[in-house]
């Protein structure tokens, strides 16, 4: 596609704004009471991310007898003939609900250029701006006239990779710490996942409010007389969205104080464990994509210690969200992804650490749509190769996006004009997960 | 002679060209052709344009394309008031030669030739590059020598400290030939070639082979067997394939007998910025025009090799634009002036009942966005609070500046988009609501205190200050009842307070129109 297309530029516009058009009702629409009793349901995925590169090595891909293996021990799961680290006691139990890839071979060692191929399925090409796999899936998935944005990130990774060129609507909604803490220090006990600005200004009533939209609204309406413009549309649906957020039983999907306290202790009283149970809170009230991040896995220095510690916050807060979505029959439409921007180096080094390692690495599936109970794919014994043909970022999104049944082919129009796919067109299924 | 070449480059760099072609017609003139060609476009569509827009609004769209932020009260009122025939006119070549315009158009420029700069990876790299577009484009120095003196650019030596260079062109690119050539051929030639990189398109003109030997111009210079300093050549990953400098347009590459580390570069500049390249004028000329009418002539902007880059609607008239763009001496300034003098820039964004709103044939002008700066500059316009510096230096407002233009950052203005959290950030967020707060609102707190003001005046006042408008008869007395009761806390001060709010949270101040 070479040429300028205004009809599918355009008709890309239209379908988007036409599907806002529906939701301009009113500035204060009542609601259907209970937001968490939505019969629209979809698949949804909860993405585990691991920034700073997890020594997988010593989670799901041990070593054990080899001089690259490390100190920790292998255990048993709940599936025959799966072994993973003794620092994941809970997952191990859940593990026919659980896939591992083994055969992760990608090629970025850097941070910031893996984390973009690792959330976008794409290597970075001159001007195009590739959309993250919770933009693409939410643009699928999600519902433009629900309440609650289509795409959550929780732990505050940096916001950098959003919407690209599906444009800003498709940005997530990020909320909460940063993940350069490592998110179960002291201060990380998930108070602070909140929403930015949801809140009235300190000093503004229900009823100041209220009449400020009425004054706006007024504006609005005497603007709008024979302008209509996606321009408009957009900035319009954006005000109207952020004030049906506003509405006390949506905001009350971030009201994790709702939950009961030994719930809560179950998930871990970190950021992360935290992170998840508003995952729950979320994919129940049909949001589609949810990323919740732990940070701190960059382990140069002390590898083991770090991982040992990293581990049971990981484990705690995973194997209580696999629990929970199966409690509530939500575990077969949400599928959860566990996994981060590369591996680390199969050698030790000098500090007890471990190098970025792109070549070889895991990565972890569980739940609805995926087979659990294995491993696929498997590395050489020293770690240090994947034994047969490596499985690449776009053939793990590839994977993602079809066990939530949207067609990984399928092209957006992109802002260099040019269709690009959901999944990079090289991109090829992981069968035995599906 | 080889090396006479080179030499004689060098002295191209730093002086205008001597003889011009023919002179270009002055920009008024240019101006009636472009209209003449739009209305001829228009008769063919069978179709009205919309009305020409009154001063208010002619005003406010002015300043928003060129100097990047609302009219002040003062402006707006002096404006109004002007009776002259040719005040818009007076008015663009005012704004145009103005501080405000330098900065708006450093921005414009450095956002077209290092995007990567609106990405947090990059972003660092952006105060630098506009610094060093700022300076050019305040002694408006032609296009063409400014785009060859970056591409140029002895990157071997650091520049000393202190002076501004365009040294972040090839930062955002990592220094790599393959990026670099992408990132060259988009902005100044408006051809992309990105997806020549991996493999030859099947839709597409340019080949694989095409993309590396137009990298091969950015990669270093290479010694042969005998320790000689050749041309380049560099490998398409994955094969076993290496690929020399070779120019798009398949004119032959004349290399000296003397390398130097950018030789590649000069010859490759001096392609890009000559008369005969058919894209680097017409690129130019394209780009300016989506600045100020938000489509382009023609689109998409990074394909003018395409079909619609050659017979497409008004590939004729970007020609004749950019000719005259050419006999201008690549005069930046005198585009932008013949653009923005047009009866077609006049042009409301209602369509009269039954016309084509096809954005192609500018019967009309669309909606627009605000760019993150505009909207910053022009919030802080709306509040009486200075609206910009001259200068592009530093400082702790900058970082305010910056960090709000990135939350509110759009791709292309035409098509720009708003999120839940940029909607929750205008509601409540921090600079809307101290902006509701007299003591720190010089325009608010003028209206609330003047004694000389009833509140019909004081309504007015943050009409004309947030939408450079007096309030329509309705909207007039539905707002003044609203103050006079006091608002909701039973304090006019904070009622008009709300009524700012309502008005910055507006539609119309959030777009250009």
């Amino acid at each position: 596609m070479s040429s300028f297309s205004p009809s599918r530029r355009d008709w890309l516009r239209l379908s988007a704004v036409g599907a806002v058009g529906a939701s301009q009702s009113g500035w204060m629409q009542t609601l259907a009471a209970d937001v968490a009793k939505n019969p629209k349901r979809h698949k949804s995925v909860i993405l585990l991310w691991l920034a700073g590169g997890p020594a997988t090595i010593d989670m799901w891909d041990l070593k054990p007898g080899h001089a690259n293996g490390g100190t920790f021990k292998e255990i048993e799961t709940a599936a025959n003939g799966v072994k993973i680290s003794e620092h994941f006691p809970k997952i191990a139990k859940q593990m026919k609900d659980v896939a591992i890839v083994r055969s992760m071979g990608t090629k970025e060692g850097d941070h910031q250029r893996a984390t973009l191929v690792g959330l976008t399925g794409y290597t970075p090409v001159g001007a195009i701006q590739f959309p993250a796999i919770g933009s693409l899936i939410t643009h699928e998935l999600g519902d433009q006239d629900a309440d609650l944005p289509g795409f959550v990130s929780i732990g505050g990774r940096e916001g950098s990779i959003g919407g690209g060129f599906l444009g800003p609507r498709f940005s997530p909604l990020v909320i909460g710490g940063g993940i350069r803490g490592n998110g179960d220090g002291p201060a990380g006990t998930g108070a602070d996942l909140k929403v930015p600005d949801l809140q009235r200004p300190a000093g503004v009533s229900e009823t100041n409010q209220t009449k400020r939209l009425d004054l706006l609204a007024g504006l609005e309406k005497d603007f709008e007389a024979g302008r209509g413009s996606p321009v408009g549309d957009t900035l319009k649906s954006a005000t109207d969205r952020a004030v049906r957020m506003m509405r006390p039983e949506a905001a009350a999907a971030f009201r994790l104080e709702d939950e009961k306290a030994a719930l809560r202790d179950s998930y871990g009283r970190s950021t992360f464990g935290q992170g998840c149970l508003l995952a729950r809170r979320l994919v129940e009230r049909g949001v589609a994509f949810v990323e919740v991040s732990l940070g701190g896995w960059d382990t140069h220095n002390n590898n083991f210690s770090t991982v040992e510690r990293l581990s049971g916050t990981l484990d705690q807060g995973f194997s209580a969200l696999m629990t929970d979505l199966k409690e509530r029959g939500l575990l077969d439409d949400t599928l959860i992804v566990c996994h981060g921007e590369f591996g680390r180096t199969p050698k030790i080094n000098g500090n007890a650490g471990r190098d970025h390692w792109p070549a070889t690495w895991s990565a972890v599936l569980a739940g609805g749509g995926i087979k659990g109970g294995q491993a696929v794919g498997k590395t050489t014994a020293d770690g240090m190769s994947v034994d047969g043909e490596p499985t690449r970022t776009p053939d793990l999104i590839a994977t993602i996006v079809k066990a939530v049944g949207i067609d990984p082919t399928k092209q957006n129009m992109s802002n260099v004009s040019r269709p690009i796919r959901i999944a990079d067109p090289s991109a090829k299924l992981i069968k035995e997960l599906l | 002679m080889r090396l006479h070449r080179i030499l004689l480059l060098a002295v191209v760099v730093g002086v205008p060209p001597a003889v011009r072609a023919a002179e270009p017609p002055s920009p008024a003139k240019l101006a009636d052709v472009i209209d003449a060609r739009l209305s001829a476009e228009w008769k063919k569509a069978n179709t009205t344009p919309a009305k020409v827009v009154d001063d208010a609004t002619f005003l406010r769209r002015a300043s928003l394309d060129l100097i990047g932020r609302v009219p002040t009260v003062a402006e707006t009122r002096e404006f109004l008031a002007d009776t002259s025939a040719d005040k818009r006119a007076k008015l663009v070549n005012r704004l145009i030669d103005s501080g405000g315009h330098t900065r708006h158009m450093a921005t414009f420029w450095r956002r077209t030739m290092v995007p990567q700069a609106d990405t947090i990876e990059f972003a660092r790299l952006a105060d630098d590059f506009e610094s060093w577009v700022a300076v050019r484009v305040q002694d408006n120095v032609p296009y063409d020598r400014m785009v060859k003196e970056l591409l140029t650019l002895p990157t071997t030596t650091n520049p000393p400290r202190g002076t501004v260079s365009p040294v972040s062109f090839f930062a955002a690119s990592e220094n790599k030939p393959e990026n670099l050539a992408a990132n060259a051929t988009r902005s100044f030639l408006g051809v992309n070639l990105d997806c020549a990189q991996c493999h030859d398109h099947p839709f597409a003109r340019w080949t694989r082979d095409q993309f590396w030997q137009t990298a091969a111009f950015f990669a270093p210079p290479q010694k042969n067997k005998d320790g000689k300093t050749v041309p380049p050549e560099l490998p398409i990953p994955n094969t076993k394939r290496t690929m020399g400098a070779e120019l798009l347009t398949g004119d032959a590459v004349k290399w000296p007998s003397t390398i130097a580390p950018n030789t590649g570069r000069q010859l490759l500049a001096s392609w890009i910025t000559g008369k005969e390249n058919p894209y680097f004028a017409r690129n130019a000329v394209n780009r300016m025009w989506a600045q100020v009418y938000g489509t382009a002539l023609v689109e998409p902007l990074d394909d003018l090799s395409g079909e619609t880059g050659n017979k497409g609607y008004h590939a004729e008239l970007l020609k004749e634009l950019a000719d005259a763009f050419v006999a201008s001496g690549y005069d930046m300034k005198y585009i932008t002036r013949a653009m923005v003098q047009t009866k077609a820039y006049q042009l409301s964004t209602v369509a009269p009942e039954g016309a084509t709103t096809d954005p192609r044939l500018f019967a009309k002008m669309p909606v627009r966005g605000l760019t993150g700066e505009q909207l910053y500059d022009s919030l802080r316009t709306a509040a009486g609070l200075p609206p910009e510096r001259d200068d592009t230096g530093r400082g702790l407002g900058l970082e305010a500046r910056k960090r709000f233009a990135a939350q509110f950052h759009v791709e292309r203005t035409v098509t720009a988009e708003r999120s839940i959290v940029q909607a929750l950030s205008m509601m409540n967020g921090r600079l809307t609501t101290d902006l509701t707060d007299p003591a720190k609102n010089p325009t608010l707190a003028g209206a609330a205190d003047a004694p000389f003001l009833d509140t019909r005046g004081k309504v007015e006042t943050l009409f004309m200050g947030v939408l450079g408008r007096k309030p329509t008869a309705k909207e007039a007395t539905a707002i003044i009842k609203y103050v006079d009761d006091g608002g909701t806390e039973n304090d006019s001060h904070r009622a008009l307070g709300d009524v700012f709010w309502a008005l910055v949270n507006s539609t119309e101040f959030n777009s250009n129109h």
